[in-house]
């Protein structure tokens, strides 16, 4: 029904606390460059590009200007999303959809320790209602987490199975920032920032970079890549005031998946999916995933971690990177999120390589709260 | 091929220095609903939205389009958020128009604003930030000395002067009498335009655009759903966009040296080989007087050595050969996220034939363009533009 | 990717400096000078849907249509919807611990977001173990000399 559209290059750089090594420039060039060789592709063969970067972590307006050529888009076609990477490679996807462009290539970055997160996400509040109460990404989601726990009875130990899984998982991607296990004990132990959200329950901050080339079908068979074929996207916004929704539910994420599922034929997610990168912006978060994308059902989430179906050796492992609790490079995430599903249907995600995967989830996350959420399916 | 894709319907709020009356979401509400009206469809018709805001340095949140998405009209809605700087009313469009062309979606709304009166500095303090933060911010350069280089340059290289530059000026602000959107509006002379006070030599007052509050709203639909919506949709005929790197005065380069590479892969598209005889208006994204002039040659509307002839000839005026900015352009109200998409609107108003005291006679095909970038920083800066061509027939 | 060892590798500090006078508009203003002015608590009403939204908004999202003139007062009393007690000093925000609650007042059919004050917060175990969805909750209001047509011009605690 669709044209088919699959990722041919992908290239990540390791996430770490602070990168001295690069400007955002080298550090976009490099990625970019390294992406396109990866692809087995030249400048010349790109037809569009794609950026997903946000101006006030990069502390400079209009980025794209600056960043557009170390992206390799001198005389082409280029636009920025200033939203979470994983929309960029939806509107890249939708560029390949139409006849016009048959290559495109997508790089989201982000270089948390050029300033304060924290800070920055407090301004994400309008600043009549919310910003006056110091909300930021740490406390909306306290709260958020805290009614989803008081609604379903989930216990601290249930998400601290979260923030245990994904960092032992990242032991095994070389890519990721934190790479060291820690046990329930540790994470129950770990100061509380804001309730029920203890320190372990948080993503750090990271810099780092990904970028992902994109081609139509028949440029992506005559690659002689490995392809991860896009067979369904879908993605969802809801309203921003945290009062006017359920927030022990992520409704847009739900709407998303349910898109995207319709998209790629998915009847039985549970069944049909054999591994999905989720956006884990707390443990807690992971768990309202779970049930969002309908890996079980409402309120089940703390079973499902229980369960340990969603380890590296459950039937539906999610997060084998590590996830975004192991390495925030802000709105890149969902970028690698894409990033890491491509290589799992690739058969190319090395140490944390799910066996026989076939078909991936990956999914990214815009605003506070879970207001925006994209889905993306990959299928080799 | 790719599915038709057309515009139909637009909406915008009147231009101002500060809209008082005016909480961000409640300023995209109202031009929402205006939109709406334009297309007689109710938010329910639309089925995603792209949402262009460009430097949030002026509004003073981060993530404008997450706090006023439930007044674009996005609730459980696909909502993406679209940034290119100047350029980003114009790309949100063509984001827009990849929606539907695409096949996934069939009717889109593409919707921008921008708050330029929140900070109480300086806007060129927030156009300032642009520059590389290591290298030039030191400098406290802002974009006024570059444009009056480069017109400096542009005057030397084709040949006109400040009389002319003053010909736009006052064409561009008595347009702008005739748009009740519009920002400034200025009934002004010759003699006024020539005697404004210097910004920057040479630029004078009435040569710079303003820094305006406001919003737009465009509707794009696939050509089924545009043909059952309105009998008069603007069809989307040719568009494209490049980033290129300007270094105006090296290599005798100036602002608009490159814009021909991107407006002329939009023209082949459109069908389109001679724009003076195929064009019947334009609205450039323009924010300064000198531009216009060298943009009749970057355009393809005359040879360069022409365009003093033409702005003497009164080529742009409202009755003359190929009407410019019947809007007042960007000269009269220049709201950055968001002018881009004013200039598309007002280039479909044009075509649908809804342009009231600015209508132009007979168009069957419009040109407007969106730019963006802060260009002459020594190198390595990328310049943006977005090109469409609109079409009261599809091609 | 090999790393140049032999160059100094170099931070450069810089910050923004850009004081903000964000327009409220008409209906955020007329909420706010409510609050300073006559310690009243006002919302609007959608006519068709019939939600009431606080605070108060100048249109209703889901029928999309003008909630101007729509005005309905709100009584200062209500339930605790949820919380967070924030623990640990993040910048840009208060110093803590304090409470952000989400507490509905009045026939509000959605929660605002508020301070939680008047709650011993020197055994945080505790106070979580108390605080549940559903406790009554009133708004209190600061005195008029210190009111400043602020959202924070009043605060909410526990009815005991």
């Amino acid at each position: 029904m669709w044209n088919r559209v699959g990722i041919i290059g992908i290239s990540e750089t390791k996430c770490e606390e602070m990168n001295r090594r690069d400007s955002t420039t080298d550090l976009v060039f490099r990625i970019t460059s390294e992406a396109l060789k990866d692809a087995g592709i030249a400048q010349s063969d790109i037809d569009t590009v794609v950026m997903a970067e946000s101006d006030q972590l990069d502390g400079r307006v209009i980025g794209a200007m600056a960043m557009a050529l170390p992206a390799h888009a001198y005389g082409k076609d280029e636009i920025r999303v200033e939203d979470d990477g994983a929309s960029a490679l939806i509107l890249a996807y939708m560029r390949c959809l139409s006849d016009r462009f048959d290559t495109a290539v997508v790089v989201g970055w982000g270089m948390c320790s050029q300033t304060n997160l924290d800070l920055l996400t407090g301004y994400s509040f309008d600043p009549f209602f919310h910003r006056p109460l110091g909300l930021n990404w740490i406390t909306a989601h306290g709260v958020q987490a805290m009614t989803y726990m008081n609604k379903w009875g989930i216990t601290e130990e249930q998400a601290a199975k979260v923030t245990v899984k994904n960092r032992s998982n990242a032991v095994n991607n070389q890519n990721a920032h934190l790479r060291k296990r820690v046990e329930i004990a540790e994470v129950l132990k770990s100061g509380y920032v804001s309730t029920p959200l203890r320190r372990l329950n948080l993503p750090p901050y990271s810099d780092g970079a990904c970028a992902i080339v994109l081609a139509s079908e028949e440029k992506a068979k005559r690659s002689g890549r490995p392809v991860a074929w896009i067979t369904g996207v879908g993605w969802s916004n809801d309203t921003y005031f945290m009062g006017d929704k359920d927030l022990w539910r992520l409704s847009s994420l739900g709407q998303a998946a349910k898109r995207a599922y319709a998209m790629a034929g998915i009847h039985d997610p549970f069944k049909e999916i054999d591994v999905a990168e989720v956006y884990d912006v707390t443990s807690y978060h992971e768990l309202m995933e779970y049930e969002a994308l309908g890996f079980c059902r409402e309120g089940d989430g703390g079973k499902l971690i229980d369960s340990g179906a969603t380890s590296m050796d459950g039937e539906l492992p999610v997060n084998p990177s590590g996830g975004m609790l192991s390495s925030n490079p802000y709105i890149s995430v969902g970028l690698f999120r894409v990033a890491e599903a491509a290589l799992q249907v690739s058969n190319r995600a090395g140490n944390r390589q799910v066996p026989g995967a076939r078909t991936a989830l990956a999914h990214g996350m815009s605003g506070i709260c879970g207001q925006s959420n994209s889905v993306v399916i990959l299928t080799n | 091929m790719s599915r038709r894709v057309a515009i139909v319907g637009t909406g915008q709020t009147k231009y101002k220095s500060k809209h008082r009356t005016y909480a961000s979401p409640d300023m995209y509400f109202e031009v929402m609903k205006s939109c709406l009206e334009d297309a007689e469809l109710s938010v329910n018709d639309i089925d995603a939205v792209v949402f262009g805001l460009g430097p949030e340095s002026f509004d003073g949140v981060n993530g404008v389009d997450k706090w006023c998405s439930d007044a674009a009209g996005a609730l459980n809605k696909p909502l993406m958020r679209i940034n290119t700087g100047g350029a980003t009313g114009g790309s949100t469009v063509l984001a827009a128009l990849d929606h539907v062309a695409s096949g996934m979606f069939d009717v889109v709304v593409a919707v921008s604003g921008q708050r330029m009166g929140e900070g109480t500095g300086h806007p060129q303090y927030g156009l300032g930030l642009g520059f590389d933060p290591i290298l030039v911010r030191p400098f406290s350069v802002n974009s006024l000395p570059i444009f009056s280089g480069d017109a400096l340059t542009c005057m030397n290289k084709f040949g006109f002067g400040e009389y002319h530059m003053a010909r736009i000026a006052v064409k561009n602000h008595l347009n702008a009498l005739n748009n009740p959107y519009a920002h400034l509006r200025i009934n002004t002379t010759m003699e006024e335009a020539l005697k404004a006070k210097y910004l920057s030599y040479p630029l004078r007052l009435l040569d710079m655009c303003p820094s305006s509050e406001g919003a737009c709203a465009v509707i794009v639909a696939s050509e089924e759903k545009a043909k059952k919506i309105t009998s008069r949709p603007a069809w989307i005929n040719g568009f494209n966009a490049g980033t290129t790197i300007i270094n105006p005065g090296i290599g005798g380069a100036d602002s608009t040296t490159t814009w021909d590479k991107i407006v002329w892969p939009a023209y082949n598209m459109a069908g389109i080989d001679n724009p003076r005889k195929q064009i019947q208006v334009a609205e450039p994204y323009i924010p300064i007087s000198y531009q216009e002039i060298a943009a009749y040659a970057a355009f393809g509307f005359c040879k360069p050595n022409e365009v003093a002839k033409l702005v003497e000839d009164g080529f742009g005026e409202m009755g003359g050969e190929v009407p410019f900015c019947p809007s007042g352009g960007c000269l009269c109200s220049n709201t950055i996220g968001c002018s881009g998409m004013a200039r598309m609107a007002e280039a479909a108003i044009q075509v649908m034939g809804k342009g009231d005291a600015r209508q132009v006679e007979n168009v069957r095909t419009a040109l407007a363009t969106a730019g963006g970038g802060l260009f002459g920083t020594g190198g390595m800066t990328a310049f943006f533009l977005d090109v469409v061509v609109l079409g009261a027939q599809p091609n | 990717m090999t790393e140049t060892t032999n160059v100094e590798l170099l931070t450069v500090q810089s910050s923004w400096e850009i004081p903000y006078a964000y327009s409220a508009g008409e209906t955020i203003s007329k909420f706010l000078v409510e609050l300073r002015d006559n310690a009243r608590i006002m919302a609007t009403k959608c006519p068709k849907c019939q939600t009431v939204l606080l605070p108060p908004r100048s249109f209703c999202a889901t029928c999309f249509i003008s909630l101007k003139d729509q005005w309905v007062e709100i009584e200062p009393v209500g339930k605790l919807v949820t919380y967070s007690i924030c623990t640990e000093k993040i910048t840009g925000a208060p110093e803590p611990p304090y409470i952000v609650a989400f507490v509905t007042l009045g026939d509000s059919s959605v929660p605002m977001a508020q301070f939680l004050k008047g709650m011993d917060l020197s055994d945080l175990d505790k106070v979580g173990k108390e605080l549940k969805a559903g406790m009554p909750v009133k708004a209190v209001f600061k005195d008029r000399a210190d009111r400043k047509a602020s959202v924070l011009d009043f605060h909410v605690e526990l009815m005991r």
